[in-house]
């Protein structure tokens, strides 16, 4: 092999690696539920295209690190965190981050959607699931809570509750917070649908205090 | 004599990819000056009229620090329908956060794309909003990124629906620097490094002699010379493949130090002289909003694909609100014009300056007739006569006004643009090019 040979092999060796190696690609990257009760188990799940993968996390959690390029672990954790996953390639590194949030008790959140009217003689609803990938199947929502000026209904497995302006129902704190959740705005005397929708903002949703079944 | 009429130079300013209620939201909340004159945040936490579904769960505006983000945020067209999220033909900007998890596929509990600023952390924009006008009704005049929006702001039309490695084309006779030169209008571009300008088309070697770096400013101010009708002032792109400074142009996910730093050196700058001063107006806005949430939803003007668009599907609606700011000795302190304005409303102003009774080109015409006020009415609000005052811009106290690393993540397309733009200005004339841009020595090869 002669030096220019020599010197198209290396650079074909290097090139060839290059491809290898390729550009660092998330293809997917979860970690679920991502609200839990303190304890729980969450799972993260990864597939990467190329690149080295390292899973990290802001909790001091054991098992993080270099990863294979798929895979899933499940982790237990006491506090909230940010899981991170990292791939790193000659060309091009990429991350994705996941927060999971574990139950306290000052835990608040939203829940809602874009709210519809399906007559301008109806009153603005909005229906919306809460998955299991989001929420554990522990979680309650100890106090839901109307942030309008006008009264709405919110109902769950056969549980209705009308709520005044601003305040808050206990009445959902023994039923999981996984399923189907209808919000229903009050209407005025003489008011469109379509007016009150626009007065909420086109969405509807309430404010909860998350806890957890049995604690 | 009007204020109109005494303006001699025209200074524009054009930053990117922030939103109005991410920069100068803070404005109207209790804590930050409560000017309910102007459209900003209204209780952002706890409002639900803000609030962003991912998954059913919802998502409040919060006060961010800034900083350098983990990514960019999405703001191109499809992902700005996504945020737009139209519900029963109302824009209900509710998909902020939806388009970040596709963009990003990163969930987090407090989105980049809701953070808001504190005055605190934009205080040069929060102090020209303070001392000078604030145009609250100042949209990006297309649901789309970079390349289209600076094109609508540069010739009133945009040929593209995207950002992509490749000569921006545009009508001809539209180009700013063609018009410009048409109507015998002087004018001067300051760039901090690669300009943007070069990345039309209609960019010609001849306009290189209107080119200085931003460093011969001051010097030409400090001359008894006249100063330009027009002036463009360019900060350091963060897109550009080669620099010969800090990036400050504000584009995500660098932080906004270094570019608050740029505008208070312009501003320095520019009114040291009074006599000068005393002509100018600064316009300060950015080309669009970068994917960050605001919560006023955009006019419903329809822009049909213009004749030799490379593309066909028209836009329905102008692009979410960006910061703009008036500074002028003629302008008030603590003024606010909430008409409807977008970029065209730089062209409109031009066109009145310079070829009064007519358009600049139909579609700033057809803008206008739509109800996209000019520069001009907001200048209208303001007392003619010039403020004796010169106020002075907060001191630098700012971390993110030192060197800033290379953003992270860039938009290949724009940076393709650039590279194909520079290679294009090397091989036209390899010396002049060095000897303006000494950085593109530095530009890797194709």
């Amino acid at each position: 092999m002669n030096s220019t040979h020599k010197a198209f092999a290396v650079a074909a060796i290097f090139f060839g690696l290059a491809l290898l190696a390729g550009c660092a690609h998330i293809v997917d990257f979860d970690v679920s539920p991502r609200t839990i009760c303190p304890d729980e188990q969450v799972f993260a799940t990864w597939d990467v295209g190329a690149g080295q993968t390292k899973l990290e996390a802001k909790a001091p959690l054991e098992g993080l690190g270099v990863k294979p390029q798929q895979g899933r672990q499940s982790f237990s954790l006491a506090s909230s965190t940010t899981f991170t996953l990292k791939t790193v390639a000659p060309f091009h590194s990429e991350q994705r981050e996941m927060d999971v949030t574990v139950l306290a008790a000052s835990s608040m959140s939203r829940f809602g959607e874009i709210a519809h009217c399906e007559a301008d003689t109806a009153a603005p609803t909005v229906s919306f699931v809460v998955s299991d990938k989001d929420v554990s199947r522990a979680s309650r929502a100890l106090v839901v809570r109307n942030p309008y000026t006008r009264p709405i209904t919110v109902q769950k497995d056969g549980i209705e509750v009308t709520l005044a302006p601003k305040m808050e129902t206990d009445h959902f704190k023994d039923i999981s917070m996984i399923g189907a959740w209808t919000i229903r705005a009050a209407v005025g005397q003489g008011e469109t649908c379509s007016a009150a929708l626009h007065d909420v903002g086109e969405r509807l949703i309430f404010r909860t205090q998350l806890g957890c079944a049995g604690r | 004599m009007t204020a109109f009429d005494q303006i001699k130079t025209i200074v524009i300013v054009m930053m990117e990819n922030r939103s109005f209620d991410h920069v100068l939201g803070h404005l109207r909340m209790p804590e930050y000056g409560n000017r309910k004159d102007v459209e900003g945040l209204d209780d952002p936490t706890d409002n639900p009229k803000y609030v962003n579904f991912l998954s059913a769960q919802g998502y409040a505006p919060f006060p961010m620090k800034d900083q350098i983000l983990p990514h960019d945020l999405p703001h191109g067209r499809d992902f700005v329908k996504t945020q737009l999220a139209e519900s029963n033909g109302t824009l209900t900007m509710s998909g902020f956060v939806k388009a970040y998890k596709e963009f990003t596929g990163s969930v987090v509990n407090e989105p980049p794309p809701m953070g808001f600023l504190a005055p605190q952390d934009v205080p040069i924009s929060s102090f020209f909003a303070e001392q000078y006008t604030v145009c609250d009704h100042w949209f990006s005049p297309l649901p789309a990124d970079t390349q289209p929006n600076r094109s609508v702001a540069f010739s009133g039309y945009s040929l593209i629906e995207d950002t992509k490695g490749r000569p921006i084309p545009v009508p001809p006779e539209s180009f700013i620097f063609e018009w410009l030169t048409r109507h015998k209008v002087s004018w001067r571009v300051y760039h901090s490094g690669l300009s943007f300008f070069m990345l039309f088309q209609s960019f010609k070697l001849p306009y290189w002699s209107n080119f200085s770096n931003i460093r011969d400013l001051a010097g030409h101010i400090a001359s008894p010379d006249q100063m330009p009708q027009v002036i463009f002032i360019e900060p350091e792109y963060g897109d550009s493949p080669v620099h010969s400074g800090p990036i400050n142009d504000n584009h995500p996910p660098t932080q906004m130090g270094p570019g608050e730093h740029f505008l208070r050196e312009m501003y320095a700058t520019l009114s040291k002289l009074p006599e000068k001063w005393n002509q100018t107006l600064m316009i300060v806005t950015y080309d669009e909003h970068g994917g960050f949430f605001d919560h006023v939803p955009p006019p419903k003007l329809r822009t049909p694909a213009p004749l030799g668009a490379l593309f066909s599907q028209p836009f329905e609606s102008m692009g979410p609100r960006v910061p703009a700011m008036l500074v002028s000795p003629f302008m008030k302190k603590g003024g606010v014009f909430n008409g409807m304005m977008d970029h065209t409303s730089i062209l409109q102003f031009l066109a009145e300056k310079f070829t009064p009774g007519k358009d600049y080109n139909d579609e700033v015409k057809r803008r206008r007739e739509f109800g996209i006020q000019s520069v001009s009415a907001a200048l209208r609000t303001n007392p003619d006569t010039p403020r004796s005052d010169i106020p002075l811009a907060p001191a630098d106290q700012l971390e993110g006004a030192v060197l800033t690393p290379p953003a992270t993540e860039i938009q290949p397309g724009n940076q393709e643009a650039f590279a194909v733009a520079a290679r294009q200005l090397l091989a036209q004339d390899r010396i002049c090019a060095l000897q303006k841009f000494p950085e593109l020595l530095h530009l890797p090869d194709k």
